[in-house]
């Protein structure tokens, strides 16, 4: 296949990011407090958290929009201290695409090239290669309205880096679309995202979206960020409680001696308490050898799974099962066996 | 994304700011200026009330303001209701009506009312006989105010009428209300806003009014402005004049003021606006 | 609204009824001007014994009735483009504006407030007060004053239904803030903008208090000549100038309703 533009400046295109101590106060409020991350060149970051966590802010510190307290952001080396929102380079994609209703698709995409005086010819360049990039090589000359959401998404998405910006800024990139296009989605940004090798910052409430897309994850609380690490890190090992339950469904088993109450297994770091998700327990039949006895006291059908909820000597605990797997599905107030499947646990830091 | 970009406010505000400084706001200091200068500060309050021509013509002025008022309110939310209820033909017919006369000269109107009111005029060929004798005459005036003025009480309580939330009074009949309680419970509050607004602006507008009382209105029915008018053109007494206009203006704009502050008046106009 | 009718019948049909009446006692001073017009009497008798066009031709004969048509078209034009800037950018300044929106509001709205006639001799003495004379360049500056919250009014209205995140949007894609304003938040309003501009200038054509008392004797515009000649013959080419007003009001009216209701072309 013929090798791309974009895909030959690559290398030479991806920046690092860096945001250095952002604090933000407003009206008596700390929206941000020190908020320190280092994305590395190329990479996708999400920054995670429910509404009035700060991500938001974030974002508009990064676009220009909204001026720290205190604090930096560099892209590439570079800081933005004092530049305005037109002069950053960075390609933002809003919630609601924001494309512009009076101009044609390919009058859209071109718009950023008017403004860094590029000649018509390289503009329709440009725009051809950022349509062909999002797929959509053929929708130059229609309205904005024709688009379904899912398009209309992909050519805000044209319009954020035809111009080859240092930054990618996306803003709950999924929420308004429905759950089938979400998931088609997420696989489509990031493949764009790693051919074109922009450094990615997305904002959102939504852990599965997080953790699909994203090399990094930075999870905000109260306009902190309280944990970094990679989707799997910050999944299996979440360092405080929020987190844990913030990104899925935990089980907090109190820690004595190095080992987890009720199954023993052993947990690393000194922590008071550690997570186990539901699927890394397993539900057999009662008395089974190595099991800890349990009584049923929930079922729910979800479709791809089961989730059962059990209480083991007076704490109750989730439990996903495989539909098929169990046989017969356990009943209300059945007895039934639990067990750990095993693996590293590693002991919360604030509990 | 929350906040919004504010930058180049200042420089947008350059071009209004400028044509009111110097068309409204210094206009208007001038004749602040003018009122002091003839009359003292005080006696720039207090001599107008000296003069009976100004207190008859003051007094009319209230009494004119009041009555346009009130006429145009109860014919308005009627016309606004209409507006609202008709077919969609005769209610496009209707809106073009009331845009029509919006459109027309104010003093074309105007002189369509002299030449119904005066004697031998339109008006009194339809009443027959005596005439209705109701030229030159401040009560004749009424109807013609009321012509002008109609738009700002239509536009607003049409507004609202078009807010109306059509669950809400789907509710108040399947309850087991009858017309009038419906009309009353759903409706009225509905359109206090606009008719409030409406009945305001339209007040406030008859203070300052000229054109049709200068047609209109008689030798024994000046109002304010025609007073004040008649020294303007005789250019004597233009301190006095000033004194008087700066009266006038405390009342129009006081008024205003006190009912943007309290009654939202121009967030109320916006929306008029809006609809349209 | 159906719903409306169907709430209240009774009182849905007595009102439009009473609409009815309403529209023929708004239409009744014009639909009597008409005639008169076209009277071939001398003096303004209603209703008319003979009918001819004699007025209407004489009217557009005369020299001084074209001179102040044409004086009240040109200070019209000035009054208007003045309006349609100072209006439309006090609409997108207040839009940006953090503190003092209610204030600046307020201020924009005044002029539609504040009696002509104050405003008149205000502008009158402001001028002799600065040494000159007033004339027919106050009455550009008055008749600007009075028909810029109109085109406000509209700019703004049509501004509150643009989506803020465009601008945003246009400067995070590189652009400074006036080419984000000229080529995004202008052409979203651009029907509300020429639409503002047409009824502002009907507004300063047919301006009568200014006009009559600023007006220098000898350039009188179009309104002035008719109170004037109302005020001493009592002819029918009043009626007759009357009715080419209206006329004109037709015309104007129809192009605004052209040009805010065409569907939006994309570019």
């Amino acid at each position: 296949m013929k090798e791309t533009a974009l895909e030959r400046e690559r290398a030479t295109e991806s920046v690092e990011v860096v945001i250095d101590g952002l604090t933000v106060h407003l009206g008596g409020t700390r929206i941000l407090d020190d908020v320190r991350l280092t994305v590395p060149a190329g990479c996708f970051a999400t920054l995670l958290g429910p509404s009035g966590s700060g991500k938001t802010t974030t974002l508009n510190v990064l676009a220009g929009f909204a001026e720290p307290t205190s604090g930096d952001v560099r892209i590439g080396g570079r800081s933005l201290a004092g530049v305005a929102p037109h002069r950053r380079e960075i390609g933002v994609v809003f919630q609601n695409y924001a494309l512009f209703p009076h101009l044609s698709v390919g009058r859209n995409v071109e718009f950023p090239l008017l403004a860094r005086k590029v000649d018509r010819g390289t503009r329709r360049e440009r725009v051809a290669e950022a349509l062909r990039l999002v797929q959509l090589p053929d929708v130059a000359d229609r309205s904005v309205r024709s688009l379904s959401g899912g398009q209309q998404q992909r050519i805000a998405l044209a319009r954020a880096l035809v111009f080859r910006p240092g930054l990618l800024l996306l803003d709950e990139p999924l929420a308004a679309l429905d759950k089938q296009l979400r998931e088609a989605m997420q696989l489509e940004l990031k493949r764009i995202q790693r051919e074109t090798g922009t450094t990615t910052v997305a904002v959102t409430h939504d852990q599965v979206e997080a953790l699909s897309m994203s090399d990094v994850v930075a999870i905000m609380q109260d306009g902190r960020i309280v944990q970094v690490g990679s989707p799997e890190e910050v999944y299996r090992r979440p360092a405080t409680r929020f987190v844990a339950g913030f990104l899925g469904e935990a089980n907090l088993l109190p820690v004595v001696d190095g080992r987890t109450a009720l199954f023993g297994n052993p947990v690393d770091g000194g922590g008071g308490a550690t997570v186990l998700r539901p699927e890394d327990l397993e539900v057999t039949a009662a008395d089974h050898p190595g099991t800890v006895e349990a009584v049923v006291t929930d079922v729910v059908y979800q479709g791809a799974r089961l989730r059962l909820t059990v209480t083991a000597e007076r704490t109750p605990l989730v439990v996903s099962a495989v539909p098929g797997e169990l046989g017969t599905r356990p009943e209300i107030g059945e007895r039934v066996g639990v067990r750990h499947r095993g693996g590293e646990l590693r002991a919360l830091a604030d509990a | 994304m929350g906040r919004q970009v504010t930058e180049g406010g200042r420089w947008l505000l350059l071009p209004p700011l400028a044509l009111l400084l110097i068309g409204l706001i210094g206009p208007l200091v001038a004749v602040l200026a003018a009122g002091i200068a003839a009359e003292g500060p005080v006696g720039m309050v207090t001599e107008p009330f000296r003069s009976e021509l100004f207190l008859g013509a003051a007094v009319r002025t209230l009494w004119l303001s009041a009555l346009v008022a009130v006429f145009t309110v109860v014919i308005g939310v009627v016309y606004a209701v209409a507006l609202v209820a008709a077919p969609r033909w005769l209610a496009g017919l209707l809106f073009g009506v009331l845009f029509l006369t919006f459109w027309v000269s104010l003093l074309v109107r105007t002189f369509g009312w002299v030449l119904m009111l005066q004697p031998a005029g339109a008006l009194d060929v339809l009443v027959g006989g005596e005439g209705l004798g109701l030229y030159q005459t401040t009560p004749g005036l009424v109807p013609a105010m009321v012509h002008i003025m109609l738009p700002y009480v239509v536009l607003p309580v049409y507004a609202d009428l078009r807010g109306l939330d059509a669950a809400q009074l789907r509710a108040a009949r399947s309850l087991g209300g009858g017309e009038w309680l419906t009309l009353r419970s759903v409706v009225l509050p509905a359109i206090r806003p606009g008719v409030v607004a409406g009945a305001v602006i339209v007040f406030v507008l008859s203070l300052g009014f000229y054109v049709t009382p200068a047609f209109l209105g008689g030798p024994g029915g000046q109002v304010v402005s025609i007073v004040i008018g008649a020294q303007f053109g005789r250019l004597q007494n233009l301190g006095g004049a000033a004194a008087m206009g700066v009266l006038l203006l405390v009342a129009t704009l006081g008024l205003y003021l006190l009912a943007d502050r309290f009654l939202g008046i121009g967030r109320s106009w916006s929306a008029a606006v809006e609809r349209d | 609204m159906t719903d409306l009718r169907r709430a209240a019948p009774r009182t849905s049909r007595i009102a439009v009824a009473l609409g009815v009446v309403v529209a023929l006692f708004l239409l009744a001073p014009l639909a009597v001007v008409l005639p008169v017009a076209f009277s071939a009497d001398s003096f303004l008798v209603f209703p008319p014994q003979q009918w001819s066009t004699r007025w209407f031709t004489e009217v557009l004969a005369d020299p001084a009735w074209l001179e102040a048509i044409g004086l009240s078209a040109r200070i019209a034009a000035g009054a208007t483009v003045l309006a349609t800037v100072a209006g439309t950018a006090a609409a997108f300044a207040l839009r940006r504006v953090r503190r003092g929106r209610r204030a600046l509001r307020t201020l924009m709205l005044a002029p539609l407030v504040v009696p002509q006639l104050v405003l008149a001799l205000g502008l009158y003495l402001a001028v002799d007060d600065l040494g000159g004379r007033a004339g027919l360049g106050t009455l550009l500056v008055g008749q600007a004053v009075l028909a810029t919250p109109v085109v406000y009014l509209a700019v703004a209205a049509g501004l509150a239904g643009v989506d803020p995140a465009l601008t945003r949007a246009a400067r995070s894609l590189g652009h400074t803030w006036p080419s984000a304003l000229l080529r995004v938040e202008l052409p979203l309003v651009v029907r509300s903008v020429v639409g503002s501009a047409v009824l502002a200038f009907g507004l300063c054509f047919d301006e009568s208090v200014l006009a009559y008392y600023l007006s220098p004797p000898g350039r009188e515009t179009l309104p002035t000549r008719i109170w004037l000649d109302a005020g001493q013959s009592a002819s029918p080419a009043i009626a007759a100038v009357s009715s080419l007003v209206i006329g004109l009001a037709v015309v104007l009216l129809g192009v605004s309703v052209l040009v805010t209701t065409r569907r939006k072309r994309v570019r």
